[in-house]
């Protein structure tokens, strides 16, 4: 509990003081982010391999007396819940470490550090909710989240626009996982993730339609916020946050909170989800993989393979091996926020050497044609760089071989238990994947650290000072992160993943009665003939890439913009541009969306208006009849009255009128009155 | 010698009674609304002459006649001269504007 607060307090203290306080308060920012980073390396050590401790009380109760609904909310804390609380704090951490320097000086600092306190407050929430309800409730405040650090740079209308997007996006996809909670909550009556399990291990087959259905459901949502297949296209325009924040949020931690939901509940899927899940994580993976090919932008290529990276996940889940995925999750976390912040660095290099620069405006720092020969200007961050690389290609004693192995190997298992050829269609695309990875991010690695440095411009104003590439700060975490993907953190054998204390043993889904990963381990065939496929395909990758990119072609001082922004390829164009699922998506849904606006808009306008109008102008000329009415009738008899007064008033004044004459005339006709009465009586 | 009938020398006497009155209450000068007395005067004179021709011994109405014009010559003379006073204190003698009796 102590934990999820530390950040929320620090977020609270920082949004609302932040600049009041010395050095617009990063240090109370890293000091929680290092709180919570021990509190939950103690926990972890509690519950690793102990007992699944839960926490819960009464949240709100609903409805009469009788018969209340009580929602509970609690903690609950397995194996799984202590190894992503200790992942994603150890990464928070490390990244407010490193945004210290990177945000340096910028007008907003204390509320970065502010927004990032709140995002690790909620992704917390999120790994500890004991039920769904809570769950969504941090689901919803991670996207926000998001959504902030996205447009943190809200003068930039890209920026403001990719946040929008990807608000919108994620929105589409909690819709699904919303409704997938309601049919949970009405075939169970319970939120609570404990009791769900209880109930599914004793369910009968009756309902599995149903069933299925809430399965896609609560996969929507993972859809959405994991960027998998049709909706993903958020998350390559969620680049124009700061860099950090693409490490943190975009590739470690929030993304991969949709693969959470699904180890969390996975229990509830039916096979035909299962299988749904696993071509969609499949074409995600392609996918991914095809778009990040000729990509010029060094974040967009991180994105795209964060989008394929997030597909092999998905694709783990869906061919029954969730401890795969979710171990490729914590590698994935550690090497592509490594990687980000590298991409950090070399753009916050380039700014550096650029602002010396007249015409530095028009030059895209991120555009990777304008780098390259960086090796010798960054050597720590080289060498980082190509840990992180191994990592992510999935090369033998990194960490990405160990987790990708482990999910190919389960995908080939799962294929050769169905009785139908197509199914190894999955793992056959999966490893395409891994061939178009190694392919990409070669590319990427001679773009920026081979060759010669293709600006007009001294290399060496890149490095941060003389002695230093770049700032301490900046380096301490990348090159921690980088070590990180070395293979022997997670297994004792850099070639099974089995032997690790991670994976294999069951311990981060106890629960599962997990026949196939058995099947593996009895298997040895297909693991080896696995590994050995994986690696094969990756080294055809880097070859076939540098074969490609080993003489570049690019002049030196020819600025990035000089050269066509597309590729001219129709087919490397199809893939530049995401298959033009952006324009389709226009085109499809945002257009007769509009449409749709303009035609009500037309009918309010004409119709609705229109009687308005007529019910208007009736009230109005019936209010002018009744004006008349007024003025002529009850006006002209107050008046009358009036008038009449009046006069009275007036002949009652002209009888003091002064004049001598008329007193005459009124005593002569008092006299003759008196004469008259004295006649007539 | 034939005689005037009462009625019209009564006739004649209201005639002059009116265009007195009317010349009292209708003309503005001061002046003109004495002569109006004046005429009021002798319609009453006339009245009093013609009711006294059925009272020849004594003829007190005839009488009375000549007390009303010594009367009327004392008080012509007394109004003209308040007429004056007017005249020099209101320089006008328009009784129109002699309006300063209202309360």
């Amino acid at each position: 509990m102590g934990l999820l607060l530390v950040p929320f307090v620090s977020f609270l203290i920082l949004f609302f003081f932040g600049r009041k306080l010395p050095s617009q308060g990063d240090w109370l920012a890293t000091l929680t982010g290092g709180i919570s980073f021990i509190l939950s390396f103690v926990i972890f050590t509690q519950i690793w391999t102990g007992t699944p401790q839960h926490f819960r009380w009464t949240w709100f109760s609903l409805g009469e007396t009788t018969k209340t609904l009580d929602f509970s909310a609690g903690i609950l804390l397995d194996n799984l819940a202590a190894v992503m609380l200790v992942l994603v704090t150890f990464i928070s951490l490390l990244i407010q470490v490193f945004s210290i320097a990177y945000m340096h000086g910028d007008k907003h600092y204390s509320r970065y550090f502010a927004y990032l306190g709140l995002f690790t407050a909620a992704m917390i929430s999120i790994i500890l909710a004991d039920n769904l309800l809570l769950l969504f409730m941090g689901w919803e405040l991670v996207g926000f989240a998001s959504y902030l650090l996205i447009g943190f740079w809200f003068e930039k209308k890209a920026a403001a626009k990719a946040s929008l997007k990807a608000f919108l996006i994620n929105r589409l996809g909690d819709v699904g996982l919303l409704l997938g909670l309601f049919g949970l909550y009405a075939l169970f009556q319970t939120f609570d993730l404990t009791e769900l399990n209880n109930s599914f291990s004793a369910q009968n087959p009756t309902i599995s339609t149903y069933l299925t259905l809430i399965g896609l459901g609560l996969f929507c949502g993972c859809i959405g916020k994991s960027a998998q297949f049709p909706l993903q296209v958020w998350l390559p325009d969620a680049m124009q946050g700061p860099t950090p924040v693409s490490a943190l949020i975009h590739a470690a931690t929030m993304v991969a909170a949709g693969v959470y939901l699904l180890a969390r509940c996975y229990a509830f899927f039916t096979p035909d989800a299962l299988l749904i899940i696993a071509i969609i994580g499949t074409l995600t993976a392609l996918s991914g993989g095809l778009a990040a090919l000729f990509q010029h932008d060094i974040k967009r290529i991180l994105a795209y393979s964060t989008i394929s990276q997030l597909g092999f996940m998905v694709m783990g889940m869906g061919t029954g091996n969730p401890e795969a995925s979710l171990f490729h999750l914590i590698t994935h976390a550690f090497f592509k926020a490594a990687l980000f912040l590298i991409a950090g660095i070399v753009i916050h290099a380039m700014h550096q050497g650029l602002n010396a620069l007249p015409y530095h405006e028009e030059v895209d720092r991120q555009d990777i044609r304008n780098m390259g020969g960086l090796r010798r200007i960054l050597p720590i961050t080289f060498i980082a760089y190509l840990l992180a690389f191994g990592g992510i290609v999935g090369l033998p004693f990194f960490s990405g071989f160990l987790s990708k192995d482990a999910i190919l190997s389960g995908a080939w298992a799962w294929a050769e238990s169905k009785n139908n050829r197509l199914y190894f269609l999955i793992p056959d695309i999966g490893f395409i994947s891994v061939l178009l990875t190694a392919f990409y991010m070669t590319r990427q690695l001679l773009f920026v650290f081979f060759g010669k440095f293709r600006l007009n411009l001294d290399p060496k104003t890149l490095r941060h000072s003389i002695r230093n590439e770049a700032s301490v700060l900046m380096l301490i975490p990348v090159v921690l992160l980088a070590l990180l993907s070395l293979a022997s953190f997670f297994a004792v054998n850099p070639f099974n993943a089995a032997s690790g204390w991670l994976y294999g043993g069951n311990q981060l889904m106890p629960q599962l009665p997990n026949m196939l990963l058995r099947a593996i381990a009895e298997n040895h065939e297909i693991h080896v003939y696995t590994a050995f496929l994986s690696t094969t395909l990756a080294l055809a990758g880097i070859a076939f890439a540098w074969f490609k990119y080993r003489n570049l072609e690019l002049k030196i001082g020819r600025v990035a913009s000089a050269y066509s922004a597309e590729p001219l390829n129709p087919i490397a164009r199809f893939t530049f541009r995401q298959f033009y699922l952006n324009e389709l998506y226009r085109f499809a849904f945002i257009k007769p969306a509009l449409k749709l606006g303009k035609t009500v808009a037309f009918f309010d306008k004409k119709v609705i208006d229109g009687l308005l109008h007529f019910f208007g102008m009736i009230a109005v000329v019936g209010a002018k009849i009744i004006g008349w009415f007024d003025r002529i009738f009850i006006d002209g008899f107050v008046n009358l009255l009036a008038w009449f007064s009046g006069s009275l008033g007036k002949m009652g004044r002209n009888l003091q009128g002064g004049e001598l004459q008329s007193y005459y005339l009124y005593a002569l006709l008092g006299l003759m009155l008196v004469v008259l009465s004295i006649l007539v009586l | 010698m034939n005689q005037i009938p009462l009625e019209h020398i009564l006739g004649l006497g209201a005639v002059l009674f009116c265009l007195g009155l009317l010349a009292v209450f209708s003309k503005p000068h001061a002046v003109v609304v004495l002569m109006g007395i004046e005429l009021i005067f002798n319609a009453a004179n006339l009245n009093l002459i013609a009711f006294s021709r059925y009272d020849p011994e004594i003829s007190e109405g005839q009488l009375f006649a000549l007390f009303v014009m010594v009367v009327a010559a004392a008080e012509a003379a007394v109004t003209l001269a308040i007429v004056l006073r007017v005249y020099q204190l209101f320089k006008t003698s328009n009784v129109d504007e002699l309006n300063t009796l209202k309360g």
